[in-house]
């Protein structure tokens, strides 16, 4: 026990991250019994400055909405884009990387030109287009989120599987003639994960922060409350009640800290040696 | 008014002067236009223009006008005005019409303005202007007498002609450059040369145009401003804070967000919002259906939707007081052609209810009886707020409105090609004769447009006849009775709904004196605008 | 938009590295160029096809705007456009003017694709590289101090600071910034690139310009500032614990002097390749700082070629941006040679 706490106190920002985040997760979860159903409802008279009415501790929005009620509704939808596109990317940014790596040759050269790609691309421009071509719904959004992120999880990856393959286990299967599925399932793909996983709660990070540019830039879903569309829809009052934008990003903000915060302590914690250098 | 921390504020300020202390002192000063005797004024103009001659869009023909004049302007009443034609005359049968046009005009390029510059121009509108080409659809011949007389011959009266004949819908546009080339493709498009007040200099992409004054104008002594700068700020926020320090001082389209704009209404001082100007253009905001749709075949179906909708929440809460229910599709300010003895449809939810249940739509599980989608019209967020409202009030009646939120070219495929919505909210220009700007939106011709037609999908024989009939009337009693008729018949079939008649404000810099406030006002040339002294 | 750990096996490969033509007798920076080839071809045809997956195309968006439209006068723009031809052949003709240099022209603004682009590369670049500038000597700074410190207190708050200037939204701090100094203290201009009122030239035009640049600039430094802070602490760290900086400090060179010599060039080596690795991103953040502080550049331009589906200009920008990307990391590769002392040392 005392090992254990001895090594979270190693990393004592992953501890505050997770303990953030997990605010946050139980917040969303409870958001219906916290601030009603329904975010998008009018709930007063609008414009209220946060404190100005008991009912609406951080005030309400531009059309009368609860902003507690958004942020609080907002933190679940963000959350599940935080999380789908996180696990999403890692995930193909594991096969394609952990692939690239164990085979090489061609395939490698393939594989990590089409990487490339979408390094070189910017990548907002591109998932705009994206959700131009698609349509702003929270589906697309994730999905132009993944396709220009996997890239980073593949670098990695990559670079693990090809220092793997030379080492004595692996070319110990092959001597004995494993097939490649089975050892890219069994020996590689296992210890290739770390640089995925530690990438899952960045990524996460970022996909929020790409939903609220889009949303921002008029590309968000209009049916559902994000900390987006609330930063979208208040910047419009910016000049007389700035409140409206600065909650939300404030929002965004916290979480994005406690997801890499959370991060860089899960790269200490499982590659003692090697330092995260973001 | 919002109550403010004063405590946050004081932690601001200190925050503000600590970080601002390392950051280019003495240089806060707001500079103002303003200086050594010129008189140059910087006007918003959102968003960028395409191009600027032959585009019918707000921006483009508010520099358009200032560069170019047109035929006739408006003033109070709605009556022309001279400008490049001095005097006109028109037969007993309304069918010929003759204009003397303003001797020693001249093109900014030095060329003599004449009479083959209106017949070109006057031709190339009939055949292609997207707004005022149904309008010359009977003129038959275009002749010039001589260098300063036209004459126009129609098969049959054309009341609305008058309405067209400004530099707006009608450009005059300078044949010697336009002559033997594809019009819509001319680089002089972008470049234009007019004969107008001010004189083109710049158009640099991304920032802004740049106009001077014209010395050899023809009204003498005008205009009073020496330059214009219209500059082009994408973001709404950043429009409405250019224009509080001064470094913008007129916007005359809709620029800023409507909560600032009620913010200096309630509260005029450095910056005045004035709501005349836009009575000719007469926005009206409304809600079609697609009646492709088997469910809004259902009439009682359609006037349940009219009657959940609170049209008075919509004008205050999405519009902030920038709107007023409207009763039809023509607006109450309009009094030629307005009628009030149309069906109403007063905010209701138990008759909507109770029109539902009888057309057979019951309520599930979930308290819906029906799911459709709305796409809001792609022109900022007042637009897709007040779909929220619209979505919020449907919810009350058990409809569950999606919105779809589109950019505009996917909103206009949508809409004109795919014919993929159920239902929209959106807004189009009355103009200044219902035959412009109306009928487009009930006249089973006139179904194929891009935008702003008969996106419902309307086909009615009546209604047809009504505005058929119209287009060739000579008498003003009898079409004036035909526009009240057609009124009546479109609000009691309900193909669109008419909700608001919106309110399009122009943001002024008290410092500025001289704004036309006629109808026209906001696409008028600011020959007469200058700085007080 | 991040990249973490750049580990060894990757710094080996040499940036965004282009080895797999590896022919002989050909210099490097030839291979590189012509491996690049594909990869921009590839972004070309990809971007190009997208588009025209999408609903409507620049006709539709002209004719949207232009308020009322009949379809015959869409169908009448759209084949002046050369639209109306089949997608492949557009393509084969875009494909072919592009061998020419030729970016096409672009309809919706009545100008050569060309000349639009250099017109807003100057401003976009003009703020990238000075934030960059910034970002990297005021980043390299605090983490080298952070790295360095005895004091724990220092070393926390600068890596908290940098967390959150890594976390927080871009165009959202503009959004603040804008709140704190042009609205509240009416200190900076809100937007725009120089004032328009009063034209002022020589030391008050540069000036002016200058006051216009101070919130974007500050806005997109922050959070590469926060990037190179952690980069250069990390950095700092990990070279600390090497032999030959043991053995200098060893030797009695002071803290100072074993930063400057020692410490200082084997970051900057982490520093130059994250630099070609990040530009993709900032253009990307440049994009949203553009539009919150109105500032006329390639961001802009981009976002509007999307909505009004103006094809060339949109591969236009793609292919300059790309381009300059791969270039960018071509220099940054044969920069190595320069900044690493171990290449020096083994040649």
């Amino acid at each position: 026990m005392t090992a254990r706490l001895r090594t979270l106190a190693r990393v004592p920002g992953a501890v505050v991250g997770a303990f953030v985040l997990m605010g946050i997760i139980g917040v969303a979860l409870a958001a219906s019994q916290l601030t009603g159903p329904d975010p998008l409802e009018i709930a007063g008279p609008p414009f209220l400055w946060p404190g100005e009415d008991a009912a609406f501790v951080l005030g309400t929005d531009i059309m009368g909405r609860d902003i507690l009620a958004g942020i609080v509704h907002g933190a679940r939808i963000s959350l599940e884009i935080g999380l789908a596109a996180g696990l999403a990317a890692a995930a193909v940014g594991l096969i394609v990387g952990a692939v690239a790596g164990y085979f090489g040759k061609w395939v490698d050269q393939v594989l990590m030109r089409f990487a490339e790609l979408f390094q070189i691309m910017p990548p907002l421009l591109f998932t705009i287009v994206l959700v131009v071509v698609v349509g702003p719904t929270i589906g697309v959004i994730i999905a132009g989120i993944v396709v220009t992120s996997w890239p980073q999880v593949a670098r990695l990856v990559r670079a693990e599987a090809m220092r793997l393959k030379r080492s004595e286990f692996i070319q110990a299967a092959v001597v004995i003639g494993m097939n490649d599925r089975a050892i890219l399932l069994k020996h590689v793909a296992p210890n290739v994960l770390s640089p995925a996983v530690v990438m899952i709660s960045i990524l996460a990070g970022n996909a929020i922060l790409t939903e609220s540019a889009l949303s921002f830039l008029g590309m968000g879903d209009p049916n559902v409350m994000t900390w987006g569309n609330m930063i979208g829809s208040g910047r419009e009052a910016l000049r007389s009640a700035w409140y409206m934008t600065a909650i939300p990003g404030f929002a965004v903000l916290v979480t994005v800290t406690a997801l890499n915060l959370l991060s860089n302590g899960v790269n200490d914690l499982l590659n003692p040696r090697r330092r995260a250098w973001l | 008014m919002p109550i403010r921390n004063p405590q946050r504020r004081e932690f601001l300020q200190l925050a503000g002067a600590l970080a601002g202390a390392s950051l280019l002192p003495g240089l806060t000063e707001t500079s103002f236009a303003q200086g050594s005797g010129s008189k140059h004024l910087v006007v918003s103009l959102v968003p960028e223009p395409s191009g600027i001659y032959l585009l019918a869009n707000n921006p483009s023909l508010v520099v358009t006008l200032n560069v170019n004049d047109g035929l006739v302007t408006y003033d109070n009443d709605f009556k022309p005005v001279p400008q490049l034609a001095e005097s006109w005359t028109q037969s007993e049968d309304a069918k010929t019409i003759t204009f003397k046009l303003r001797a020693g005009v001249k093109w900014h390029d030095g060329k003599p303005f004449t009479a083959a510059d209106v017949k070109f121009s006057v031709e190339l509108t009939k055949k292609s202007s997207p707004v005022a080409a149904a309008t010359y659809a009977h003129l038959t011949a275009v002749e010039t007498p001589d260098d300063l007389t036209v004459v126009l011959k129609f098969d049959h009266p054309s009341q609305a002609l008058w309405a067209v004949l400004d530099g707006a819908k009608t450009q005059i546009l300078p044949h010697h450059l336009y002559e033997g080339t594809d019009p819509n493709t001319n680089p002089w498009n972008n470049k234009p040369i007019g004969t107008g007040a001010f004189i083109f200099q710049e158009w640099v992409r991304g920032s802004h145009i740049r106009l001077t004054r014209n010395p050899d104008y023809w009204d003498k002594g005008k205009p009073l401003l020496d330059e214009i700068t219209f500059r082009i700020i994408p973001d709404a926020g950043a429009r409405g804070i250019a224009l509080e320090t001064g470094e913008v001082q007129y916007a005359p389209l809709p620029a800023i967000p409507l909560v600032e704009a009620r913010r200096i209404r309630s509260k005029p001082g450095k910056l005045i919002a004035e709501s005349r100007g836009w009575e000719a253009n007469a926005p009206i905001y409304y809600f079609d259906f697609n009646l492709e749709r088997e469910v809004f075949r259902d009439i009682r179906v359609r006037k349940a939707f009219a009657y959940a909708i609170d049209r008075k929440v919509l004008a205050n809460n999405g519009f902030f007081g920038f709107a007023k229910p409207a009763t039809g599709p023509v607006p109450s300010y309009q009094p030629n052609f307005y009628t009030p003895d149309t069906e109403r449809y007063p905010y209701s939810v138990e008759k909507a209810e109770a029109l539902l249940e009888e057309s057979g739509l019951r309520k599930d599980a979930q308290g819906i009886r029906l799911r459709v989608d709305n796409l809001p019209i792609p022109y900022g967020e007042d637009y897709v707020r007040t779909a929220q409202l619209i979505q919020q009030q449907l919810k009350r009646v058990g409809i569950d409105l999606q919105l779809r939120n589109f950019d505009v070219g996917t909103w206009i495929t949508k809409i004109a090609r795919e014919r993929d919505f159920d239902t929209l909210s959106t807004f189009g220009a009355s103009f200044a004769d219902p035959q412009i700007g109306v009928y487009r939106r009930y006249w089973s011709k006139a179904r194929q447009t891009a935008s702003g037609g008969n996106n419902s999908g309307y086909v009615s024989a009546e209604a047809d006849k009504l505005i058929e009939a119209s287009l060739i009337e000579g008498d003003v009693e009898r079409r004036r009775s035909l526009i009240h008729e057609l009124q009546k018949l479109v609000e009691s079939e309900l193909p669109s709904i008419s909700l608001l008649e919106l309110e399009f404000v122009r943001i002024l810099s008290a410092d500025l004196a001289g704004a036309n406030v006629t109808p026209f006002g906001a696409f008028a040339s600011f020959t007469d605008l200058t700085f007080k002294a | 938009m991040s990249e973490i750990s750049l580990p060894t096996e990757e710094r080996s490969e040499r940036g965004l590295g282009l080895r797999w033509l590896s022919l002989p007798r050909i210099p490097y920076w030839v291979q590189r160029v012509l491996q690049a080839v594909p990869v921009v071809l590839l972004i070309v045809t990809m971007n190009f096809f997208l588009m025209r997956l999408a609903p409507g195309d620049m006709a539709d968006v002209m004719a949207g705007e232009s308020g009322v439209v009949s379809m015959d006068y869409v169908e009448h723009l759209r084949h002046s456009f050369g639209a109306d031809q089949s997608v492949f052949a557009q393509y084969i003709s875009y494909l072919g003017n592009i061998l020419h240099f030729d970016l096409g022209w672009s309809f919706r603004n009545g100008q050569p694709v060309a000349t639009l682009i250099l017109e807003r590369l100057a401003s976009t670049g003009f703020l990238m590289v000075t934030a960059l500038a910034i970002s990297i000597l005021c980043g390299c700074t605090l983490g080298m101090i952070a790295g360095l410190t005895r004091r724990r207190s220092v070393d926390l708050f600068i890596s908290v600071a940098s967390t959150i200037g890594f976390a927080a939204p871009l165009f959202w701090l503009g959004l603040m910034l804008i709140v704190l100094f042009s609205v509240t203290l009416a200190w900076l201009p809100a937007g725009g690139m120089s004032t328009l009122g009063a034209p002022a030239t020589g030391i008050a035009g540069v000036l002016d310009i200058a006051r216009h640049m101070v919130l974007p600039t500050l806005c997109l430094a922050i959070y590469y500032m926060a990037i190179y802070t952690r980069l250069m602490r990390a950095s700092v760290l990990d070279i600390c614990g090497q032999d030959f900086v043991r053995t200098a400090r060893a030797k009695g060179a002071s803290r100072l002097r074993t930063a400057w010599h020692h410490i200082l060039p084997n970051s900057l080596l982490s520093m130059v390749t994250l630099t070609g690795l990040q530009l993709g991103a900032l253009f990307s953040g440049s994009i949203t700082i553009e539009t919150v502080f109105a500032w006329p550049g390639l961001g802009q331009l981009a976002l509007s070629a999307v909505a009004s589906r103006d094809l060339n200009l949109l591969l236009g920008i793609l292919l300059v941006s790309s381009i300059f990307i791969l270039l960018v990391n071509l220099l940054t590769d044969l920069s190595y040679a320069l900044l690493d002392p171990r290449v020096e040392a083994s040649a």
